[in-house]
């Protein structure tokens, strides 16, 4: 695959993106600096007016992570995502790769029927999953929770490596197939290796979704223990009193795998979003 | 090694498209053999039913005697390079040429043997730690041929795979898969639309027309003894000359009237019986024709281009009498995929004629076309089927 960058934009249009692109970033980064001024702030600092915290306590973190039981939670979060998210991209890979190299009956009925997938929005689904999962014996379970997760995935990762995979020639699959591979062989052996971009792209938009996750969470989790921590956080939010400087420090907590993930995959990420900007 | 035999194979596509009609064909064990044709004629998609990787609609295909229909592509023991010779881009050269070893789960030791003796053959052993990205197209090509013959299979079947590079590297490479077959004398199907390609390096070449096989033959059989127009005017460049003619006189030679000229021919003998009345089609290829000065007894004829080229030069030209019509092979393939407005009106068509460089006619003369009557062949004017 040759290096792929986005078409410069004319000259002329600059210095408008650049404004626009400085007023996006304020917007969104706001809420972001704001909860981070908050979980450095006292507790009676918190409903103060001001942004920057007068004396700043680092200890909030510490204080959030073993009062509100962070370990149990992160791992709570981390088995349900990293579970979901390997078991999603394993399974798009191969439903994308039978739908653009292996010519089926259906092919395409098929596929449509599964995008159908994403125009439906899982809380429109929260009641009969409910009673679903309690039939299968799934409800209050973590492996549950990741099992719902992979199917309201699959649809749109199916769809970015079905766009992937549609630009990469039959010939090299048909030479692999000489060459004596299976088909699963070529998958993981041939295509996977040239859909980096892709699978990092999936990677990162289905563990940002799973890793922030909170209805399915709540209707599918009951017990405390099982908590991810989206719903452990919302646990402490009191009727009458909260204290928002630790909620903030651990919800800063909660964000930073998501922001590492991104790190780590954000060279692979752009390009697939780049070579899929352009194929489309 | 293996032969190679097909047996009415056929191929149907949704829509009743035929892309392959009931092709029967040898291969011998060890031979090197050539499909031709225009695009869209069948040749690559017959190539890829050998290879397993389209379905036969009809038909039996062997290799080495065993019924192959319904045996996958990577159990027919049959290695193929493609046009755009397919190398796995995150692999070095040595690991594209090791991987179907490696799949067959041969030691380490003997595929290190193979990968470096096919890379000695293939000149590749400074290049085989890059990736495909940093060779040229020659090197990959060779790279693709490397990845065949390490396996050492019971054939090779090549889909055009010279057809991406410049016409010089392609002359090199063309002579290099001839020694590279002499050498190692796997049973090879070639597939091109190159009729240059076809007669240099194959022993025998099927030339292939809508999907129909039209006379599969030693080059010199083919250049010689056409056994239709198709084949006529597809092999030769330029191509055969064709022109209208009827019997106006029988016997042991036969006289045909072009327009008001005689050309007196000995017909092929065991070939159809012509009598007087009848309109057949005469073939005569460009160095079967001369030229004289005006006024000779050949056909009055007029030059219109020159084609300047060394030793020998082209001449194009129209009949000065207009009853002389010539027609062209794709007359007889109607219905083809011929663009009607690529099609040449018959007014404006011309015959060409091969003569040395140094006695070319100056544009815009008449002269005198001298036909040799013994090399002309004579084709069904109905049919194109050769006489």
């Amino acid at each position: 695959m040759s290096e792929l960058a986005l078409p410069a934009a004319p000259r002329k249009f600059r210095p408008a993106l650049t404004i626009g692109s400085l007023l996006l970033s304020i917007v969104v980064l706001t809420p972001v600096l704001w909860i981070f001024s908050l979980s450095l702030k006292t507790s009676r600092e918190t409903l103060r007016p001001g942004l920057l915290p007068t004396d700043p306590q680092p200890g909030n973190y510490v204080e959030a992570w073993n009062r509100y039981g962070l370990g149990q939670l992160f791992l709570n979060s981390a088995m349900v995502t990293v579970g979901s998210v390997i078991v999603t991209v394993m399974v798009s890979m191969s439903a994308a790769y039978a739908f653009t190299k292996i010519p089926f009956k259906g092919s395409e009925a098929l596929f449509s029927l599964l995008l159908l997938g994403v125009v439906i929005p899982p809380s429109a689904l929260v009641v009969p999953l409910l009673i679903e999962m309690r039939y299968l014996g799934l409800y209050d379970n973590r492996a549950g929770l990741a099992l719902v997760y992979v199917a309201f995935g699959l649809p749109i990762s199916t769809l970015v490596f079905r766009g992937f995979f549609a630009t990469i020639p039959g010939e090299l699959v048909e030479a692999a197939r000489l060459d004596g591979c299976t088909e699963l062989q070529i998958l993981w052996r041939i295509i996977a290796p040239m859909a980096k971009g892709a699978i990092a792209t999936v990677v990162i938009l289905m563990f940002l979704a799973n890793w922030n996750e909170f209805i399915l969470a709540l209707v599918l989790l009951r017990n405390a223990g099982g908590f991810t921590l989206t719903l452990g956080i919302n646990a402490q939010l009191g009727q009458y009193t909260s204290d928002y400087h630790l909620i903030a420090a651990a919800s800063m907590i909660a964000a930073l795998p998501v922001f590492l993930v991104y790190l780590v995959l954000q060279r692979q990420f752009e390009r697939g979003v780049a070579e899929g900007a352009l194929k489309s | 090694m293996g032969s190679i035999t097909l047996k009415g194979v056929g191929k149907v596509y949704a829509g009743n498209t035929v892309a392959v009609n009931n092709v029967d064909l040898e291969v011998k064990d060890g031979e090197f053999v050539v499909f031709v044709g225009p695009s869209g004629c069948g040749k690559s998609t017959l190539l890829r039913m050998i290879a397993g990787l389209e379905t036969i609609t009809s038909g039996e295909i062997t290799i080495d005697g065993q019924v192959m229909n319904d045996v996958s592509p990577r159990d027919r023991d049959i290695a193929m390079v493609f046009q755009s010779y397919a190398l796995y881009p995150q692999m070095t050269v040595r690991e594209n040429i090791a991987f179907a070893l490696e799949l067959r789960k041969f030691s380490r030791d003997e595929i290190k043997r193979r990968v470096d003796e096919a890379a000695r053959i293939l000149d590749l052993s400074e290049l085989m730690d890059r990736k495909p990205r940093q060779l040229s197209g020659g090197q990959r090509q060779r790279v693709a041929m490397g990845r065949a013959i390490v396996r050492n299979p019971a054939a090779f079947l090549l889909d055009e795979p010279l057809s991406n590079l410049d016409a010089k590297l392609r002359v090199q490479l063309r002579a290099e898969l001839g020694r590279l077959h002499a050498r190692l004398g796997v049973t090879t199907i070639h597939v091109t639309h190159d009729q240059v390609e076809a007669m240099t390096l194959g022993s025998r070449v099927a030339v292939f027309s809508r999907g129909t096989l039209q006379q599969y033959d030693t080059p010199h059989a083919l250049y010689h003894a056409p056994a239709n127009i198709f084949v006529a005017g597809f092999i030769g460049s330029p191509a055969m000359n064709f022109l209208e003619a009827s019997v106006v006189g029988g016997g042991a030679s036969l006289t045909l009237a072009l327009g008001p000229t005689r050309l007196t021919v000995v017909p092929r003998s065991g070939g159809k019986e012509l009598s007087v009345g009848d309109r057949v089609i005469v073939g005569v290829r460009p160095e079967h024709l001369d030229w004289q000065p005006a006024g000779g007894s050949g056909l009055p004829a007029r030059v219109e281009l020159v084609e300047h080229l060394e030793p020998e030069s082209f001449i194009a030209v129209t009949p000065a009498d207009r009853s002389v019509v010539i027609r062209t092979a794709d007359d007889f393939i109607r219905g083809a995929a011929i663009d009607p407005a690529e099609e040449i009106r018959l007014e404006e068509r011309m015959l060409a004629v091969r003569v040395p460089a140094s006695r070319v006619p100056p544009p815009k003369t008449e002269i005198s076309l001298v036909i040799d009557a013994a090399r002309v062949q004579l084709f069904d004017s109905a049919t194109g089927a050769a006489i």
